[in-house]
């Protein structure tokens, strides 16, 4: 069961929210509940720790009067719950939502709209597009699950600086070395990055899919295209080309 | 002396000047020499290799009794600082005008410091090295005295602050001609004068006086100029600055202005809802206070946006630069959504080249999405914990056109055609800390550029 987590400062909004949450989970029959609904960012920071399970938390971002806000306490629940699901509430439309999926993960951005609560139709009026918004959420973390049972692909995973990139092993063309010392080149079908790493290193990790060709190159030989043995150039299914030095040619060829 | 005594000679006093050089540079602007792909030993062999060759070079004219000539000693000038100029290539990987440029500036140094230890040591005019007791001298004089007198000279410069001023010179890496040419010169006009004053054979003395002297005055020379150079652009700059300031406040006034007509119409708005309300109709209020943030929100919402955005913007240059292409964008009706969380203050790359970094960027995203509907370019600017990421997004309309993007900016080498991503990668060259990750995931062309504070 997945637990729901809800940090809202505004009280009345925090009691829709809780409200509309368990009524939507027990209708839609999904395996959630609401763990806790608070104001406080440390509550639910105790609270994950001490359940240290993948969750679901909805989230403000201005937290008034606390001693964090809700990006704050989005990277603190990161480090201890890393594959949760966080989705904002907040009352700033396109506030940075971008800067929050890059660093958060966040899932979604919903806005709300604190300034007209309807006392006439519940949880409606103009804050329909909020609870449209958590459903769409909720729904999707639902479809996610479900796609992660039966996925099996593999992914190579390389920290650049602050963020950690998993990229598809079957993606990857080749790495490179440049010119700098520890420093190689990724180069995928969609991707193309430097990081900090050693050709050895990955050699090893990456098993006998990838051959080392050349000082320069390791070459994912599922992905090679054709051979230019003249010109001793690997050509890869992206169309970019690598060099192979003539030790590798013998292994080159029994592997393709 | 035999042939290959010579060229020994030649060698050992190369390499030693050499080492002067590298022990100087090492000390000064802190230049560590980085091998390339063959190593430490395979760049010791060619740097050794060249000196090698310039050693035979100068034994042959030594042995061929070229030495007195004037041209002669243009050509053992030229081809000593060219072959370290071409050392200095091979150790330091820096551009060959930059590389020229030390070379001859060493050379100069060298000239300077023989000079002065010719004119301690009292002696007339080309040893004769047959002869032991003179070739003692000689040695002393070139190995030791002249070494020392170059280190102190330099210990001298960096004391008057002269030194940093030629470091930083040749960090900008962008010369005029005329300070190349009169660093490249030096030796012609110095040898002219020092020619001209040497008629009388007896007078060495003084020709090394004055040829002193005149080198003090081409460096007093060159720090002058270099401080005008320096003076002038900084004004530029300011005026860059200027204009950017009064551009920021002009679109401040322009929101101001917008809100002022709000105003207006909020004032009207609240009139009728006040009927309204009298009437009793509370679905009619309900509607008008819809209307009011929404208009709100379409009327001066945006532009609040993007000033709070832009507002956490504390770097000059990147926000003119991004004020500028939000100005841009307006007029092509592109749609730029800029995010800065956090406040940006300052980052490890130099700034005009994080300008002309974000720049290229902003531009290809702009070229990609130019004319089509609901074209959107978005920028993310976000410092954490001692990461600085410039993160560009636009929506990608073809596949095809991506792959040509790849190859495109790979393949053309610094002829900066196209979508200039070939100069970016020029301009990265120069960071340790500076990362770049091209990536393409759900229809967008994601550029980022990361940099370790």
């Amino acid at each position: 069961m997945l637990p729901v987590y809800i940090c809202e400062d505004h009280d009345a909004l925090r009691a829709d929210l809780k409200d509309f949450l368990q009524k939507l989970i027990l209708m839609e029959g999904y395996d959630m509940e609401v763990a806790l609904s608070s104001g406080h960012p440390e509550e639910i920071l105790r609270a994950a720790e001490h359940r240290r399970a993948r969750g679901i938390y909805f989230l403000d971002v201005e937290l008034t009067g606390e001693s964090m806000d809700g990006f704050t306490l989005g990277q603190k629940l990161r480090k201890l719950d890393s594959r949760g699901f966080l989705v904002y509430v907040t009352a700033f439309r396109d506030l940075a939502f971008e800067t929050f999926r890059y660093h958060l993960e966040a899932l979604d951005y919903i806005v709300k709209d604190e300034a007209a609560p309807d006392p006439f139709t519940p949880y409606g009026g103009r804050n329909e597009t909020m609870y449209d918004g958590i459903r769409r959420s909720l729904a999707v973390i639902t479809e996610r699950m479900q796609k992660e049972q039966g996925e099996e692909r593999e992914f190579f995973t390389v920290k650049v600086m602050d963020v950690v990139k998993h990229i598809p092993v079957d993606e990857i063309m080749f790495f490179e070395t440049t010119g700098r010392t520890h420093r190689i080149a990724l180069h995928g079908r969609c991707d193309r990055m430097d990081f900090i790493g050693s050709m050895r290193k990955l050699e090893e990790a990456l098993g006998s899919r990838f051959l080392r060709v050349h000082r320069a190159y390791l070459v994912n030989t599922e992905q090679i295209l054709e051979l230019d043995l003249k010109h001793r150039e690997i050509r890869m299914q992206n169309g970019e080309t690598c060099f192979f030095s003539r030790n590798a040619k013998g292994e080159l060829l029994n592997r393709v | 002396m035999g042939f290959w005594e010579i060229v020994f000679g030649n060698l050992i006093l190369y390499t030693e000047s050499l080492l002067v050089c590298a022990l100087i540079l090492a000390w000064g602007p802190g230049k560590k020499p980085r091998p390339g792909r063959g190593g430490i030993p395979c760049m010791a062999l060619v740097t050794l290799g060249i000196s090698a060759l310039h050693s035979l070079f100068g034994a042959v004219c030594y042995t061929q009794g070229w030495a007195g000539n004037w041209i002669a000693v243009f050509v053992s000038f030229f081809s000593t600082a060219l072959t370290t100029a071409f050392c200095f290539c091979v150790i330091y990987r820096e551009s060959m005008k930059t590389c020229w440029i030390l070379a001859s500036a060493f050379s100069l140094l060298g000239d300077f410091s023989s000079n002065l230890a010719a004119l301690c040591m009292i002696s007339n005019g080309p040893y004769n090295l047959a002869v032991w007791k003179e070739r003692v001298v000689y040695l002393i004089m070139i190995h030791v005295i002249t070494p020392l007198i170059e280190v102190i000279f330099v210990l001298l410069l960096q004391k008057l602050g002269i030194l940093r001023v030629f470091w930083d010179w040749l960090t900008q890496k962008e010369f005029r001609l005329v300070s190349v040419l009169a660093f490249s010169l030096y030796p012609v006009w110095e040898y002219g004068i020092f020619t001209f004053l040497h008629v009388n054979q007896s007078q060495w003395g003084e020709a090394y006086s004055v040829c002193i002297l005149v080198s003090v005055c081409f460096v007093a020379l060159f720090v002058i100029g270099r401080q005008k150079e320096l003076q002038r652009k900084q004004i530029a700059v300011q005026r860059v600055m200027m204009q950017q300031q009064n551009a920021y406040i002009e679109s401040l006034e322009g929101l101001q202005r917008e809100v002022r007509r709000f105003r207006h119409d909020y004032k009207n708005m609240m009139a009728g809802m006040y009927a309204q309300a009298k009437e009793g109709d509370a679905d009619a209020v309900r509607q008008l206070i819809w209307e009011v943030t929404d208009d709100f929100e379409s009327q001066v919402g945006g532009w609040i946006q993007e000033m709070t955005q832009l507002g956490n913007v504390h770097m000059m240059e990147v926000k003119g630069l991004l004020l500028a292409k939000a100005e841009e964008m307006k007029k092509e009706r592109i749609e730029f959504d800029l995010e800065v969380f956090r406040p940006f203050v300052k980052t490890a790359m130099k700034r005009t080249d994080l300008c002309r970094c974000l720049g290229i960027l902003l531009d290809n995203a702009m070229d990609e999405v130019r004319g089509k509907e609901r074209a959107k370019v978005s920028l993310m600017i976000s410092s954490q914990e001692g990461v600085t990421t410039f993160r560009v997004k636009n929506a990608l309309y073809s596949n095809v056109d991506f792959q040509k993007i790849w190859q495109h900016g790979y393949s053309t080498r610094g002829s900066g055609r196209g979508i200039g991503l070939a100069s970016y990668k020029k301009i990265l060259e120069h960071y340790d800390n500076a990362f770049s990750l091209t990536t393409v995931s759900d229809g967008y062309f994601v550029q980022e550029l990361k940099i370790q504070e």
